[in-house]
């Protein structure tokens, strides 16, 4: 099943290399428009003494974590979003017969070697944040930092999942998703206790975005919390990132379930 | 030209009603559009110390600045598709080029009418639930309300231009998509969508004063909150660069249709 996912992901890449000039100006682009997120937090901290408490670093440590954890789900999942696409065309028929899961054969369909621009800004993102805050890296730190990235993917991955079951019932691609989606990596940029209450409770325990990224952060980053969360929290992330995804991939198996081709 | 006024007029009204068409579609970006009203407006309630002004703004017109930036967003396109590239690599620009139509002018009214129809379903109900949860406040007279209006509308042109400009490329490459991710950035850096100009550097304000983005976005918002200098210089900066990029798109497009060659069939 594995082998399949990688022989048609590599014909993705091929395809998309023999454009070199594209290719090469798409990454560039990508890059710019991510990095140009990383001079704003600068600006802000130019003009601003703190955010709730944060200061620069902090942020980009929060930062770099979210668009890491984006980046990954993005490049993985992002062809989910073809869904509707595919349900409207009746090509999803075809997904269907063959004997694998109509999920990793999407999955490699629209894959975009370029979002690793976003990897990358995450990286100097990070880069950034761990000289400023001169933490001392233990076993304990690498283990919050991969909990931390682990989680959010598996979040977002959901969320990829979710955006496309939702596509069985309304035909079109719901741009209302993007509050969540969009919405969840925007959210995790900063500390969750800058949102009002409606919104944090929203993303800390219905969509966990805010959960898998504020508390193993605040336990990387040694902080207290006002929200007073407790101090398992952290380390309970996967679990929650996990419940998530799992709803929503029974979602999506209901979607599939109820999914009556277009015919014709 | 203006003699075709007339046609400009219907490809701007046929616009309309497509978007109309979309109901749903619209209904759902409304949503999101609202949901990234309070992300924004907590990150700028959040910062503030209290009683504070900062890059020219207190916390009570900042909290509008994003109100107003979020319901003009769709207006003022701050990325999107115009479809001037997908014109190019199908070869149906052959066809609009040969039409006595100009090319330039049909693709803008095309958008504008699309713009239109957001200032009437994403700006107006943006617009009051931030007048309704405070964030916004209201105009102080009716002749400030019509000075955004018209700058919108300029805002609108001059970024249309932009996203033309930068479709172009597919004249000259197999795919525009890297070109137009670029401008993206710029504008929404530029315009000041992500935080005001205002809060720039000064070193970096000096180089966006410079560039179109600013006159897009920005212009209209801090005419609105009175914070924009001298109304006629700011017009004026518009009406310029609605010039220069029209003369630019002009140019290069005259300059691509030379490069042009359609597979016939």
């Amino acid at each position: 099943m594995i082998n399949l996912y990688i022989s048609l992901l590599m014909a993705q890449i091929k395809g998309q290399m023999s454009y070199k000039k594209s290719f090469v100006l798409e990454l560039i682009g990508y890059l710019v428009v991510n990095i140009i997120d990383l001079f704003v937090i600068y600006f802000i901290f130019l003009k601003f003494p703190s955010i709730k408490g944060w200061s620069m670093g902090e942020v980009y440590y929060l930062y770099g974590v979210a668009s890491v954890s984006y980046a990954i789900a993005q490049l993985f999942a992002e062809s989910l979003e073809k869904v509707p696409e595919l349900i409207r065309t009746g090509e999803f028929d075809h997904f269907l017969i063959r004997p694998r899961s109509p999920i990793l054969q999407i999955m490699p369909l629209s894959f975009r070697l370029n979002r690793i621009g976003r990897l990358i800004q995450g990286a100097i993102a990070l880069s950034l944040a761990f000289p400023i805050l001169q933490l001392e890296l233990n076993c304990e730190k690498v283990m919050l930092f991969m909990i931390a990235v682990f989680s959010a993917v598996i979040v977002y991955f959901g969320l990829f999942l979710a955006g496309a079951a939702f596509c069985f019932w309304t035909i079109q691609s719901s741009e209302a998703l993007n509050a969540f989606t969009y919405g969840g990596v925007e959210l995790s940029k900063y500390p969750i206790t800058i949102y009002r209450p409606w919104m944090r409770r929203l993303f800390l325990y219905i969509v966990p975005v805010g959960f898998v990224s504020y508390y193993p952060a605040i336990a990387f980053l040694e902080k207290s919390d006002p929200l007073g969360g407790p101090l398992w929290a952290s380390y309970f992330s996967p679990v929650i990132a996990i419940i998530f995804a799992m709803v929503t991939w029974l979602f999506w198996k209901l979607g599939v379930n109820h999914y009556q081709s277009t015919g014709s | 030209m203006f003699i075709n006024l007339q046609a400009y007029l219907t490809f701007a009204r046929l616009a309309f009603q497509r978007q109309n068409a979309y109901r749903v579609a619209n209904w759902a970006g409304l949503f999101t559009n609202i949901f990234f009203l309070f992300f924004r407006a907590s990150l700028f309630e959040s910062i503030y110390p209290s009683g504070t002004t900062i890059g020219g703004l207190n916390v009570k017109q900042a909290l509008s600045y994003v109100c107003l930036t979020q319901a003009i967003l769709m207006v003022i396109p701050q990325w999107g598709v115009i479809g001037v590239d997908e014109d190019i690599r199908s070869g149906q620009i052959a066809t609009h080029l040969s039409r006595p139509i100009n090319y330039y002018l049909s693709t803008l009214s095309q958008r504008l009418g699309s713009s239109a129809f957001f200032l009437l379903f994403r700006t107006l109900p943006i617009l009051g639930i931030g007048a309704f949860v405070g964030f916004l406040f209201l105009p102080t007279s009716i002749a400030r309300a019509a000075l955004f209006l018209l700058s919108t509308f300029l805002g609108a042109w001059i970024a249309i231009s932009i996203h033309f400009l930068a479709e172009l490329s597919a004249f000259w490459m197999e795919s525009s998509r890297g070109i137009k991710m670029l401008f993206n950035g710029l504008i929404n850096f530029f315009s000041g969508m992500i935080i005001p100009v205002t809060f720039f550097p000064e070193s970096v304000r000096q180089i966006s004063r410079f560039l179109p983005f600013e006159y897009t976005l920005n212009t209209p918002t801090l005419l609105y909150l009175d914070k924009g200098g001298n109304v006629l210089h700011a017009l004026l900066a518009q009406l310029t660069w609605i010039g220069i990029l029209w003369i630019v798109c002009t140019i290069l497009l005259s300059y691509g249709e030379r490069k042009l060659v359609v597979h016939g069939g």
